[in-house]
Formats: structure tokens, C-alpha cells, sequence
């Protein structure tokens, strides 16, 4: 029987947080239900299991394993079927290729092109590995996988520009000033969003982080959080000349920070280029700071708008992305199909039949005085010893293929040593320890 | 055909599709088209190196044409390029440098081949050090010129919030061009300086240099350069301010050369030489 790969899943699409909480099948759970474990009805199987989908991965020879896997699924979680099955996808063959393709490459992502998900595919193949529930199939699938993202990313933009306020604050810092290492910033007030971008400029190699509130407790607590040294509040200009990122995000009614204060202070700084980024509304920084030279400032609202941008880039990077997919899953098909053994024992015939008949032409072309009945003797001995040769390997792919799991890997093997795919076969390579 | 002739013509061919493969594939970002184009650009500055080799070989700097000049001016662009994309790891700097060798070869494939034949009491060490340090110091020029571009295309952007373009995404930062500006200014003000000063000691140039506007042109670039390297030394200044003001040195400094190849002002300079 055919083996065929399928995929069931629920994702942040078809099924709310509450619904992927009670059926999320991660780690210990996984492995005491058994939930992977190959069997009768499944030759291998993969569990992905994130906080925005689970979707388990089989290899099967039935017609229909889905409702088996659906029943294992939510007897794992001791939950009933009729709550799971409403929130589920099933995608069978061309279209599980697809869809997993899909997900490595973050096309399938809440937020598109972000780098989570291929790093937790790996894992969840890492954790197949060892529990030793992939073979030649859904090991040659998720390696491809992984070079599909991989060719997403270098070919297109997708994951080029910040998604969200915090990091296109980061993104726009490392624009103006480049290398992070000697940078320093000042965080004026407390806020969450203002926060998170300091947390995220200290990740990107930020130099040193200064804090400075108006109430010494909330700067405290801020500058133990993101560990930052607490400037006092009324020094607030003397900071102003010694930090590059100003975020400010404080309650101020009226601007902190005006372009009279900042114009001699420029000339104190010997004109450093000043990244401020105001989240405070109202805006605690006078918008005409923009306009002195070396200064670049940007409020809430650009900040928006530059996420906004970005997620539209996105979203045209992801069509040419999707060609890619479309590309690699035919790939990846054409040597799906070519695993039974019939089509592979006609391949390797026509193969050897092809390479006898050109070498006797090439030797008759060199004994043109040759009379017709050698050459037919010649032709004759070629054709035997290609069926000779070809006798024992054939025999091999036969007798293996009574076990379907042998006969995959000896179709596999046969069709790499024969070179039958003219390099079109997904690389199975288990190089780089990816997922190992 | 002369041999600066083939050469031009070999040279303007290769930096052409080293210039276009460079805009492509950074627009592109496509790995082969980029390898491609530092092959070709690689190529072309192989070409113009084993050109300046035979010219100094068969004649010296104080024989210069109309045609080799431009080439080894296009070398010294180039080289100083290849340089800073080493050192400082900005390759978009190789497509100015490229694009403004392209316009150099162009120039000495129209030019004549006929080398300026001096008297001897004129060929001196002064000339050759005039010649050398002025192209050393037209190639920071337009480093500095390069960088100051795409300094103010940065700014622009970031001054008006506009997103990011397929070409400028991959930019380095804007502190990166500022240092470049920085260190070529540096570097190129004393060599113009030098190169100004060899002009004058060598004699022609000092005697004519009141009636002769290519000579005053050379002066006032001089002020600005100095006033340009001032304002970066002393008084710290950086930015924009800073990057137009050497695209606009770079500019009034081509429009010199420009006039200086028009007038045939050299030339002019020794048949009026008693």
C-alpha cells in the first residue's frame, strides 16, 4: 500500500487560545500519552506544538488515518473528540507538503516572516529524533523544510523590516548609528512600550542604559528591570548630552524636552547624530527637534506608521514566497511519488538500457568495417550485461520491499545511487546538526 | 589605435557591467548577481592596474596624455574604494566608485593619446608629486563624495519617516558614511594641499596662476576644503551638514577637471611657458 503524508492541526486560524490550550500536545505529555508513537496505523509521526498551532505530522499507508490520530489526540488531553475535531485541519499529500513548507517559512505565521517557528519545527523534529518516530519520508521532509525557509528568507524580503513598535524603534536605531556597542540611551518615565524598547536596545549590544522618573521608586524598579543606572530627573539636560537614544514616555502635559533645549545642547555634543523616540501622548518632545540637523525623532504614530509599512512589504514578499513553496513542494513530490518500486526498477532499466545502447553505438562508430551480424552480437552482449549487472539489485529492491519501511529506504537509497532524480531529490543530509 | 585606446575601451566595457551588476544586485540582493559583479568590477581593476603598470613602464607621470590621465585617476577612485570596502565593510561605496571610473574611462576614450612632451628643465620631481597627490586626493574626494550621497539619501529618509526601500534597507548606517566622509577628508585635504603646493614650486602654474581661472578654481576648492577639514577637526562638526558640503567640493572639483581637459589648460599653461 501507498504511503501518504498527512497533517492535522488547529492554529490561531480555526481554534482560540482556549481551544489550543486544552488540545496543546507539548513535551512530557507527548511522551506519556504515546501520542507519537508509531504504529500499525502510522509509520512515523512528528508533533509541533507551539502556542499558536499543534499540528501532528504521519506517514501512513491507510486511506484515512486522520480519525485514528484525532481520537489519539483527544484522549491525550482526555478530552472528547466532538470538541477537537471542529478546530481541526487535515491536509493530505501535495497539500501537508505544502502546508508544513508553508510553516517553516513563517507564511502560515501570526506575524509573517518572524523566526520563531523554524526554530521550533527543529525542535520538534529534535524531539522525533530521539523518540525515533521519523524515517526516510518525514526525515527528507522536514530537512527540505528547513532548506525551503531557508531559500524563503535569502530569496525574499519577508522578514527584512520590525513588525512591531518596540523592535522598528531598534531597527531605526541601528540605522542611524549602526554597531549598538557605543551607544548609550536614556529612558524618560515608565511605560510598558518604552520598556520593552529599551530591553530590546540592552539585546542589541546597547553600551549603557540610563533611567530617570519623576517619582525615585518607579525609576528604582525600572532601572533594576532593565538593568540601568538611575539619572536623577532634574539633571535631565546634563543626561541629554551624554546619550544617543532618548525613549521617553512619561505623563508630562506639556514638552520635557524643546528644540531651545536642544540646540545648545547640540553644540555641547559636538554634533553626535540623537535618536528620540516619543510614546508618551501627549508628546513629550517638541516635534520641531526634527528639524535641527543630526537629530532624528520619531513619535508613536511613525513608529505605527513604519509597522504598518512593513507589515504591507510583508505581505507582497509573502506571494512571491508562496511561488517558492509552490516550487519546492513539486520537488519534494515528484520524489514522494517516485518511492514505490515499480516505477523505480523501470527507472533503473531504462537508465543502464540507455548508457549500453549509447556506449555500443560509440564503439561501432569506431569499427565502421565490422560486419552486421558482430555488430548484432556486440549489441546483444551489451544488452546481457546491463540485465546481468541489473539482476542482483533488483532482486534487493523486491525482496526489501515486503517490509515497507525497508523498501522506502532501499527505494531511497537505490535512487540516489543510480542518480535516478538527477539531483532533483530533497538532500536527507543530516549535516549541521539541525534537528539532531 | 593606441594602447590607452584599447585599454579605455576594455575598461569602460568591464566597469560598465561591474557598475550595472552592482545596482542590480543590490536591488536585487540576489547572491549570483552580486558575485558576479565584484568579479567583473575585480576584472576592470585588474585591467586598470596592468594599464598603469605599462605606463609607467614605457613613460613617467610628468608625460601624462589626455587619455591616460583620466584612466589612472579612475584607478586611484577605484583602489581607494576597493580599500574602504576592506577596512570599513561598505560595499555600496564601490558603486559610486565604479559608476565615476565608468564616466573617467569614457572621458579618455574621446581624449587624445598624444603624451604632453616637456622641456626638460620643466620635468621635475614637483610635477610628478602634483600629479600623484592630486589623484590620490580626487579618489578620497570621491570616497568622500560617495559616502556623502548616500549620507544625505539616508538622512532624507529618516528626517521624513519614509519607509525603507529595497536599495536602502541594506544600507549600512548613517554613522558608517559619516566616518567614511570623516577619514577621507582627513586624509584627502593634506594630499590636495600637497599636490596644490607641487603645482605652484613647479613653476608654470605659479606664474600664470592670476589670469587663469583653472588656477583660482583649484584655490577656492582649496578654501573650501580647508574650511571642510576645519569644521570636521576642530569644530567637531558631523552629518549632513558636513556630506554636502564635500559632495559639493567633489562637484566644483569635477567641474575643474572638466574645464581643465576643455581648455587643454596644462598645455596652454607651457606654450605660453617662455
Amino acid at each position: 500500500m501507498k504511503q501518504e503524508i498527512w497533517l492535522l492541526g488547529l492554529s490561531y486560524k480555526t481554534a482560540p487560545v482556549e481551544i489550543r490550550e486544552r488540545f496543546a500536545l507539548e513535551g512530557p505529555l507527548a511522551d506519556a500519552t504515546g501520542c507519537v508513537s508509531p504504529d500499525e496505523e502510522i509509520q512515523e509521526c512528528m508533533i509541533l506544538s507551539t502556542c499558536n498551532r499543534v499540528e501532528i505530522l504521519a506517514v501512513s499507508s491507510k486511506d484515512d488515518p486522520s480519525p485514528f490520530l484525532l481520537r489519539r489526540w483527544a484522549a491525550a488531553r482526555e478530552e472528547s473528540m466532538d470538541a477537537l475535531a471542529p478546530h481541526v485541519y487535515i491536509h493530505k499529500g501535495h497539500m501537508a507538503v505544502r502546508h508544513i513548507f508553508s510553516v517553516a517559512s513563517s507564511l502560515d505565521s501570526m506575524v509573517l516572516g518572524e523566526p520563531q517557528i523554524l526554530g521550533q519545527l527543529k525542535e520538534a523534529y529534535r524531539k522525533a529524533l530521539e523518540r525515533n518516530t521519523v524515517k526516510v519520508i518525514l526525515n527528507r521532509l522536514l530537512h527540505k523544510s528547513f532548506s525551503v525557509a531557508k531559500r524563503v528568507r535569502s530569496s525574499t524580503n519577508i522578514a527584512a523590516n520590525a513588525v512591531s513598535v518596540s523592535y522598528a524603534a531598534v531597527e531605526l536605531a541601528k540605522r542611524i548609528f549602526g554597531d549598538m556597542s557605543g551607544v548609550s540611551a536614556l529612558l524618560i518615565g515608565a511605560g510598558e512600550m518604552a520598556e520593552l524598547a529599551a530591553v530590546h536596545l540592552v539585546n542589541a549590544g546597547l553600551r549603557s542604559l540610563y533611567v530617570t522618573n519623576r517619582t525615585a521608586g518607579r525609576a528604582s524598579r525600572l532601572a533594576s528591570a532593565c538593568s540601568a543606572e538611575i539619572v536623577p530627573f532634574e539633571d535631565l539636560s546634563g543626561s541629554l548630552a551624554r546619550v544617543d537614544i532618548v525613549i521617553s514616555s512619561t505623563g508630562a502635559q506639556r514638552p520635557l524636552i524643546t528644540v531651545e533645549d536642544m540646540r545648545p545642547l547640540l553644540r555641547k555634543r559636538r554634533n553626535r547624530p540623537m535618536f528620540f523616540i516619543d510614546i508618551a501622548v501627549p508628546r513629550d518632545i517638541d516635534p520641531r527637534v526634527n528639524t535641527l540637523d543630526n537629530i532624528y525623532l520619531y513619535d508613536i504614530d511613525d513608529l505605527r506608521e513604519v509597522v504598518a509599512e512593513n507589515q504591507a512589504q510583508r505581505l507582497q514578499e509573502a506571494t512571491r514566497a508562496r511561488t517558492l513553496v509552490d516550487e519546492e513542494t513539486a520537488v519534494f513530490c515528484r520524489w514522494l511519488a517516485s518511492l514505490d518500486l515499480q516505477p523505480t526498477i523501470v527507472d533503473i532499466i531504462r537508465r543502464s538500457e540507455r548508457i549500453a545502447q549509447k556506449e555500443t553505438e560509440r564503439t561501432l562508430k569506431r569499427l565502421p568495417s565490422l560486419p552486421e551480424e558482430q555488430r548484432e552480437a556486440i549489441a546483444a552482449m551489451a544488452a546481457a550485461i546491463v540485465k546481468k549487472i541489473n539482476h542482483e539489485p533488483i532482486t534487493f529492491l523486491k525482496r526489501q520491499g515486503g517490509d515497507q519501511d525497508a523498501g522506502i529506504q532501499a527505494v531511497s537509497l537505490a535512487r540516489r545511487l543510480f542518480n535516478l532524480d538527477r539531483g532533483e531529490a530533497p538532500d536527507d543530509s543530516c549535516s549541521g546538526g539541525e534537528g539532531k | 589605435m593606441t594602447f590607452e585606446h584599447i585599454t579605455a575601451i576594455g575598461l569602460v566595457f568591464l566597469y560598465s557591467l561591474g557598475a550595472l551588476g552592482l545596482f542590480f544586485g543590490t536591488l536585487s540582493k540576489r547572491r549570483a548577481v552580486n558575485a558576479a559583479a565584484d568579479i567583473l568590477t575585480l576584472a576592470a581593476f585588474l585591467l586598470n592596474t596592468l594599464a598603469a603598470i605599462y605606463f609607467f613602464a614605457v613613460q613617467s607621470l610628468d608625460a601624462l596624455s589626455a587619455s591616460a590621465a583620466p584612466q589612472l585617476l579612475a584607478w586611484a577612485i577605484v583602489f581607494i574604494s576597493l580599500c574602504a570596502r576592506l577596512l570599513l565593510r561598505l560595499r555600496i561605496l564601490t558603486l559610486t566608485a565604479t559608476t565615476l571610473a565608468l564616466v573617467l574611462c569614457v572621458l579618455s576614450l574621446r581624449s587624445s593619446p598624444t603624451a604632453l612632451v616637456l622641456p626638460d628643465n620643466l620635468s621635475a620631481l614637483f610635477l610628478t608629486l602634483h600629479i600623484s597627490a592630486l589623484f590620490a586626493s580626487g579618489g578620497l574626494l570621491a570616497l568622500a563624495f560617495g559616502a556623502g550621497l548616500l549620507f544625505v539619501h539616508m538622512d532624507r529618509k529618516l528626517k521624513r519617516k519614509a519607509p525603507a526601500t529595497v536599495f536602502s534597507q541594506d544600507l549600512p548606517s548613517l554613522s558608517s558614511f559619516d566616518t567614511v566622509n570623516r577619514y577621507a577628508v582627513l586624509a584627502g585635504f593634506p594630499l590636495y594641499t600637497l599636490g596644490l603646493t607641487a603645482g605652484f614650486l613647479w613653476g608654470p602654474l605659479f606664474s600664470q596662476a592670476i589670469e587663469n581661472p583653472k588656477v583660482l578654481l583649484s584655490l577656492f576648492i582649496w578654501a573650501l576644503y580647508a574650511l571642510l577639514f576645519y569644521q570636521r577637526m576642530a569644530l567637531g562638526y558631523r552629518g549632513r551638514k558636513t556630506a554636502v558640503m564635500a559632495i559639493a567640493i567633489f562637484t566644483i572639483s569635477a567641474l575643474s577637471f572638466g574645464i581643465d581637459y576643455s581648455l587643454s589648460h596644462h598645455s596652454a599653461l607651457l606654450r605660453a611657458w617662455p
